[in-house]
């Protein structure tokens, strides 16, 4: 469910906020029809179309009721009368014309025909009003039948017999609600496109749709999508697993890659109706009384280039390839996904990392990080052990010593006596106070920087990072510690506004000496492990307010009741005074802006533009 | 049989100028222009046409359409010259025609010249009389001349983008087309990326004759309209005239603004027959009246002025830095420094490549960081200065990219006042790659001039000019107003001083040298095919060039669409990786480290700058399919470069080559 909600957000960011990413890579070459065809031949309404052996393009007609057989050259080779709904091709070539949705004609690659065939079904006629994608055969002459009311997908052997529904419909989170288009690749899965379930009523809930690709079994094993408010005119599969999906309403075409990474979309014009693939990449798009090819460009030959030679298992090749598609293409993140996968395949944990962190690829990197874990501990047990042994005997033998080293300061302190440094703290200067401020603003962008990518992802400069950083927390003390020393003098506190100002800093030490390690150990956790990340540092936030509550009896040195009222007060204050800072801060833009409108303008009277 | 009978008796009763190559001749009467030329005739409204209704009837035989405002209605009326009252004088070589439109009590008189081998359509300014009560929007120049029907063979030709032509035999479903010439008429909403119509030329090629249309007079406020054949089963086109323009007010009411722009409008037609009837044609003609009649020099006159515009020299952009956002403590994110420029210099050296660097985004808050263009540079002036230096002593070039169109909020000098407005008065927002206003063309040359001038004590070779060859804007600010005629005069103005500007709308190609990313395809708007009729009228005057060559989206396609339309190869280069600056707003940089493209940089200019380079300097003088996607480009020294996009091999062409012959031996 995580990983359906997380594709949604990546898709809808990449689609709607981000269109540009989404580039086009599939150019148009021109019509597929020769202009040695006869213009009187050619079809009036393409309602669907495939290619079979040897590239021959199988076209049908239903406004005149005819199927027509092309040559790779798009010359009309021959036409067969048929009043059927839909066609496809099985491996083997032969064409399968489906009438009202049981009847079924066979014929050979060259159109002779060779039997007809009914399907065993107990839904009406009706049921199967059959479009351009709605229909598949897979290498054992099954057939799979997408049933349009119920929006299911049936299967039937190649005798008629009905075998089972592959997918039904319903309102389970592994289903599906309407089934609109089926396929099947050359390795024998079968993909399925259909919406998912909405999660409310709102009629403005868009509808996601998603294919789902499944083993010859019914097993799941990858969702590729969601595309956004789609009607799938049908759904191709090239040998290399690349999925094409033609969206009627938006008339564009998706690719996703065997991975179901979306590696790009482009706008096939205005009324395409269908959709197929040949088999030197090229896409053949359906429309009105035309068929047009699309060509891919060299990044999309260089793409299939690099999985074609990781299927084939030369993984040399294939990561030349991706770095070819990148010098091409640096903003296809997806490549870097392409070789964390090869990288995988390499056992080369630490790259494949390295490579889904580029990718933005958070499962796999989420994955990867359990096997690079255990790579790294089987891989240094011996040096685990050893350092293991040496920390024990250190602790053992000058265990006291370091605890004094370490803690035996005002920041230890803080740690297991707060009561006792915060009173110490109330004596120090107010530069200590600043120099803590800067270390937790360099700390805080440190964190930002190291913490796992997948947590908290982020490309900012960490100089920026820092000054902004420094920016807000010196706003933040300052506003906090006069609050603090405000609200205390109303109720006859003790604490100067010195006093107050470097013990509310000091609250913070717990956050500035352990939020770095933390960040540092979530690098080997994965999203499932992500909650003990968000404890720790929850934790720590709650220690310094703690603290906070301590440093209120300290300083202002005040009974329990009105200690609990400046805390809650200094809280309110706090928020309070932010509000007005902001509110201030916008005057201050309009003023600025005034009053550099009036010199703007006396200096364009005076000298002009 | 029944036609050329009537034009046989019409040609008897009509007043008649005939001269040597072209005959003229004018039926008062019926508003009917006729001319001859050689065993052709061609007329202003198609004589088969068979009455449908008043309405087509007055349409198809008008030689002139006037587009009046009409109050009453809130909406704009037309009315046609074939209703109109006409008197004609013959005067020499003159026929000056008079209408006058009686319903809304206007007049005008056209002169129709004939100039031997053209004929020209002058609509002269001070006799347009109109009645206050019905301000004219509007006149359509002869709107069916030459008019193909539906089936025959023939195709009218357009310069959008590129250049389009539509062929009679295709059928869109729409009845008429209507476009801007040099981009939208009114800038309410300004889309600078649209490919606009970049010529003030049009054609219509009916079998072996045709005409070509070049707009002499009033092309900057002008539009092609095309007619295509649901309505009366023709394909034409005409030139459009624009006087007042429709405008949306606020409360989305269509109204006119109060204005006339005050200027002569002339097309003059030259008839193309037999060989030369197609769209090179029309392309060699428009060459031959800019060299001729405008006298514009040839690119082999320009370099000997300006040494940068040599063909042996390559036009490559250096990306420097770029701002992520604009708030405090954003830093500017470096691409390349000065530093680093040197040793792109080095590198180029190394390779053998001489060229002519173009940086971009090198100004103090980087790319579009704060517009108006200003110095310094982010680098500092040092930097610049040595660059200059190690590019002159290594016969290179520096320029800078400057962009004096938009203005942004956060600018130094940015001011309400300054902006362009729309008729409503409101500042013409734009949003290319950040939300921003548009600089009123007035201000933005007073502010160029000054920002030229410091550049040239620096060194620099040229300037690019971002945008400035998208088309023509107008403004309404009553304190700066600026008409498209303005615009265009400002915008030729700047684009003289620069030299190098970006896309490839044709009103400075007087004063531009260099073309930079100009469209290679037509925006689609009127449909069919894209043709380069750009580049047939102007290869061997201007140098140009298309998408950077790193940046081509379909790189083995777009490489031969270069070599076809005569381009020459350009980059968008930067020494780190453009991965840095993804998530700023400039999201078009997808590759462009120079380590990436050296070598790619070396072929392509030893390909079209060292080998070709010669044919720089030639006019294209042919360009044919010889088969399915594959295409022959000529040139005037029958040098032939044909290019096949097809996945078969022609002729010993393999899929996605090329093959060149240079004056006949095959290299």
């Amino acid at each position: 469910m995580i990983n359906r909600r997380f594709n949604i957000v990546i898709i809808t960011l990449v689609l709607f906020l981000l269109p540009g990413l989404a580039k086009a890579d599939y150019f148009l070459s021109g019509s597929f029809f020769s202009s040695e065809t006869d213009i009187n031949k050619l079809p009036l309404e393409v309602s669907s179309i495939t290619f079979g052996l040897n590239d021959r393009l199988y076209l049908l007609d239903k406004r005149e009721e005819k199927i027509q057989i092309y040559s790779p050259e798009g010359i009309l080779e021959k036409e067969i009368h048929s009043k059927a709904e839909v066609i496809t091709v099985d491996p083997w070539g032969n064409i399968y014309a489906v009438t009202r949705g049981r009847f079924v004609d066979r014929f050979d690659p060259l159109g002779k025909y060779i039997n007809s065939i009914i399907l065993e079904s107990k839904d009406t006629i009706y049921d199967f009003i059959s479009y351009s994608g709605f229909i598949s055969v897979d290498e054992r002459g099954y057939i799979y039948v997408v049933n349009a009311s119920s929006g299911k997908v049936s299967i039937y052997s190649p005798t008629g017999r009905f075998v089972g529904d592959l997918v039904k419909s319903g309102y389970g989170a592994s289903e599906l609600t309407m089934v609109n288009a089926v396929a099947i690749d050359s390795r024998g899965n079968i993909y399925v496109a259909g919406s998912l379930p909405k999660s409310t009523v709102s009629r403005f809930e868009p509808n996601y749709i998603v294919i789902k690709r499944m083993d010859y079994q019914g097993h799941q094993n990858m969702t590729f999508g969601p595309i956004i408010n789609a009607f799938i005119g049908g759904i191709v599969v090239d040998r290399l697993g690349n999925l094409y999906v033609l969206d009627t309403s938006s008339c564009y075409v998706y690719k996703f890659d065997k991975r179901g990474a979306l590696v790009t979309r482009f706008f096939a014009g205005r009324g395409a109706t269908c959709i197929a693939i040949r088999s030197d990449g090229y896409i053949a798009i359906g429309y009105g009384g035309e068929v047009k090819l699309f060509h891919l460009s060299r990044l999309m030959k260089v793409i299939d280039n690099a999985n074609r030679a990781l299927i084939d298992g030369n993984y040399d090749l294939s990561i030349r390839y991706w770095n070819e598609a990148l010098r091409l293409n640096n903003y296809m993140k997806f490549i870097h996904s392409g070789l964390g996968e090869t990288f995988l395949y390499m056992k080369d944990y630490r790259s494949a990392l390295r490579e889904f962190k580029l990718a933005e690829d958070k499962f796999r990197y989420s994955n990867t990080v359990v096997l690079y874990r255990r790579e790294i501990f089987y891989r240094y047990i011996i040096l685990w052990g050893v350092s293991f042994l040496i920390i024990t005997n250190a602790l053992i033998f000058w265990g006291r010593r370091l605890l004094l080293i370490v803690f035996n300061n005002i920041f230890g302190r803080m740690i297991y006596s707060p009561v006792r440094a915060l009173l110490e703290v109330k004596g120090r200067p107010v530069y200590l106070g600043f120099a803590l401020l800067i270390t937790l603003a360099f700390v805080d962008a440190l964190n930002r920087k190291f913490t796992n990518y997948i947590f908290q992802p982020t490309l900012e400069d960490i100089n920026y990072l820092f000054f902004r950083r420094l920016l807000m927390f010196s706003g933040l003390w300052f506003v906090s510690g006069t609050v603090f020393y405000s609200i205390g003098e109303i109720f006859d506190g003790m604490g100067t506004w010195k006093q107050c100002m470097v013990t509310t800093i000091f609250c913070i030490v717990p956050y500035i000496l352990f939020s770095f390690p933390v960040s540092l150990i979530s690098n080997l956790l994965t999203f499932q492990e992500k909650i003990y990340y968000d404890y720790a540092r929850q934790g720590l936030m709650i220690w310094s307010c703690v603290l906070f509550f301590i440093n209120v009896y300290t300083t202002q040195q005040l009974s329990p009741t009105r200690n609990l009222l400046i805390s809650f007060l200094t809280a309110l204050g706090l928020v309070f005074a932010i509000s007005i800072i902001l509110f201030l801060q916008g005057i201050n833009r309009e003023l600025w802006g005034f009053m550099k409108d009036i010199y703007l303008e006396a200096w364009y009277r005076l000298v002009g533009y | 049989m029944k036609q050329i009978l009537s034009l046989t008796f019409i040609l008897l009763l009509i007043t008649s100028v005939a001269y040597a190559e072209l005959d003229m001749s004018y039926d008062v009467n019926k508003d009917l222009l006729i001319v001859s030329g050689g065993n052709y005739t061609m007329t202003s409204s198609p004589l088969d046409w068979t009455s449908v209704n008043d309405y087509w009837d007055s349409k198809i035989r008008s030689m002139f359409i006037v587009e009046y405002w009409d109050n009453a209605l809130g909406n704009s009326r037309l009315l046609f010259s074939y209703n109109a009252k006409r008197t004609v004088h013959c005067n020499n070589n003159i026929l000056e025609i008079d209408y006058k439109f009686i319903p809304i009590n206007f007049s005008f008189k056209v002169k129709l010249y004939n100039g031997g081998d053209y004929f020209e359509v002058i609509l002269p300014h001070e006799t347009f009389k109109e009645d206050p009560s019905f301000p004219i929007v509007s006149v359509l120049f002869l709107p069916y001349l030459n008019a193909g029907r539906v089936g025959e063979k023939g195709y009218i030709v357009i310069p959008d983008g590129c250049g389009t032509i539509v062929q009679f035999n295709k059928f869109f479903g729409v009845t008429t087309l209507e476009k801007q010439i040099y981009g939208d008429l009114t800038p309410t909403d300004y889309n600078i990326n649209s490919i606009p119509i970049t010529l003030p030329i049009f054609g219509c090629i009916k079998k072996n004759f045709g005409f070509t249309g070049i707009i002499t007079e009033g092309g900057e406020s002008c539009g092609l309209v095309m007619d295509m054949a649901p309505g009366n089963g023709y394909y034409s086109i005409g030139a459009k005239f624009y006087y007042r323009k429709i405008f949306e007010d606020i409360y989305r009411k269509k109204r006119i603004t109060p204005r006339r722009d005050s200027k002569d409008r002339a097309v003059r037609f030259y008839l193309l027959q037999d060989q030369l009837a197609n769209y090179v044609g029309v392309g060699k003609t428009y060459r031959e009246y800019l060299l001729k009649e405008k006298h514009i020099k040839s690119l082999r006159e320009k370099v000997k002025a300006f040494s940068y515009l040599d063909p042996g020299v390559m036009d490559i952009s250096i990306f420097m830095g770029i701002k992520r956002g604009f708030q405090l403590f954003n830093p500017i994110i470096r691409l390349t420094s000065f530093r680093q420029i040197n040793w792109i210099i080095d590198r180029l050296k190394d390779s053998g490549i001489r060229a002519n660097l173009i940086l971009s985004g090198w100004e103090k808050s980087g790319f579009e960081g704060e517009n108006p263009t200003t110095f310094p540079p982010f680098d500092g002036y040092g930097g610049l200065k040595s660059v200059v230096e190690k590019a002159k002593g290594s016969g290179n070039f520096i320029s800078l990219s400057a962009n004096f169109f938009e203005i942004y909020q956060n600018s130094k000098d940015f001011y309400r006042r300054l902006t362009l407005k729309s008729p409503v008065k409101l500042p013409v927002e734009q949003n290319t790659y950040r939300r921003g206003f548009i600089i009123c063309p007035q201000v933005a040359l007073t502010k160029f001039q000054r920002f030229y001038s410091e550049a040239k004590k620096v060194g620099i070779t040229a300037i690019q000019l971002r945008r400035l060859g998208r088309g023509l804007i107008e403004c309404f600010d009553d304190e700066h107003p600026v008409n498209r005629f303005n615009s265009a005069e400002i915008y030729s103005k700047m684009l003289n001083l620069a030299g190098i500007v970006e896309g490839g709308c044709g009103y400075g190609v007087d004063m531009v040298n260099t073309f930079i990313s100009i469209p290679s395809t037509n925006s689609g708007f009127f449909g069919g095919e894209s043709i380069p009729l750009w580049q047939i009228a102007l290869h061997g005057i201007v140098r140009y060039s298309f998408e950077p060559m790193n940046l081509r989206k379909d790189f083995d396609y777009e490489f031969l669409k270069n070599l076809e339309y005569g381009a020459l190869p350009t980059a968008v280069l930067t020494y780190e990786s453009p991965i840095l600056i993804m998530d700023t707003f400039y999201k078009d940089l997808f590759s462009s480290r120079f380590l990436d493209w050296q070598s790619d940089l070396k072929r392509e200019y030893e390909l079209f700058n060292k080998r070709l380079g010669y044919l720089q300097y030639q006019f294209i003088i042919d360009h044919r399919e010889l088969n399915r996607h594959i295409y022959q480009t000529t040139y005037s020294d029958e040098t032939k470069v044909i290019v096949n996009y097809s996945n078969k091999e022609f002729n010993g062409i393999k899929p996605l080559g090329y093959k060149i012959i240079r004056g006949g031996n095959t290299q």
